[in-house]
């Protein structure tokens, strides 16, 4: 639209150039300060999955009372992790629709979320047979933690067509 | 001379994209609360944007709730920054203008 056109249309009532700005970074900022998701959760909630996966993969082999403890807190661990979902469940409904801007938040299809499930898992079982200890509780620890953090940083709670 | 969209001349409109570039995705029910728009209003413009190009919208249900949510496109974000662009320089030559020249004076001479 050619500037001339717009001083035109400021004959009438239509906003000046600086009113018009005005409205779009008061509308931009209310956006930003809205309350939203909360993006600590992802990454903590992804980290209690991947450290709790770790824990019983260390844990289960033995039967050793250091065993036990690792139990213990990987139980710990995951109680911490239902308390977390648990607000963050409530905290996604307080946010009433809003979801803050990040790189890795693009909608993504049900069967890519799936497909990457089972390639981790795929990845896991394989990497079992050939790898043991500590080179594959920590990677399976880490698979596990990186596919909940991604799958989460997806969901939407009212539910979408992807 | 950055070019203004004619798209986003309308306030309505201008409001919406302004909002949605500040947040990933927004739910209907909310924008129209907090951009203060009503229903219908919001409607019309998210239609219009969504043609464009500007705009996805993505509805499903919450429960048996329906619900819209909208997001900003890649062209209609920069679509956005453009037209931003465009009215700052516009608004900033309207500052340095003489109050004669100026757009509040073409207006108020009305």
């Amino acid at each position: 639209m050619e500037t001339s056109c717009y001083i035109l249309t400021l004959v009438s009532d239509a906003p000046t150039p600086q009113e018009a700005l005005n409205v779009a970074l008061a509308a931009t900022e209310r956006a930003q300060s809205a309350r939203a998701r909360p993006r600590w959760a992802l990454p903590l909630i992804g980290l209690l999955v991947g450290g709790d996966v770790t824990l019983v993969h260390t844990a289960l082999p033995s039967d050793g009372p250091t065993n036990k403890v690792l139990l213990a807190v990987a139980l710990v661990l995951a109680l911490m992790l239902f308390g977390l979902l648990a607000r963050f469940k409530r905290a996604w409904k307080a946010a009433a629709g809003i979801v803050p801007r990040s790189l890795y938040d693009q909608p993504v299809q049900e069967w890519k979320r799936l497909a990457l499930l089972f390639v981790s898992l795929t990845l896991c079982t394989f990497a079992a047979g050939l790898l043991s200890g500590w080179m594959y509780n920590i990677p399976s620890g880490l698979v596990y933690g990186g596919w909940t953090w991604f799958a989460l940083a997806r969901w939407r709670a009212p539910s979408c067509r992807n | 001379m950055p070019e203004l969209s004619e798209l986003l001349a309308s306030l309505p409109r201008l409001k919406l994209v302004a909002f949605l570039e500040g947040c990933s995705e927004a739910e209907f029910g909310t924008v129209t609360e907090l951009c203060e728009m009503n229903k219908s209003t919001l409607s019309k413009a998210m239609t219009v944007l969504e043609d464009a190009g500007y705009l996805t919208i993505i509805k499903g249900y919450a429960g048996r709730r329906p619900k819209t949510w909208l997001t900003l496109t890649d062209s209609g974000r920069q679509a956005y920054r453009d037209h931003l662009h465009a009215l700052t320089v516009l608004a900033e030559r309207a500052r340095r203008a003489p109050d004669t020249n100026g757009p509040s004076a073409i207006r108020n001479s009305h």
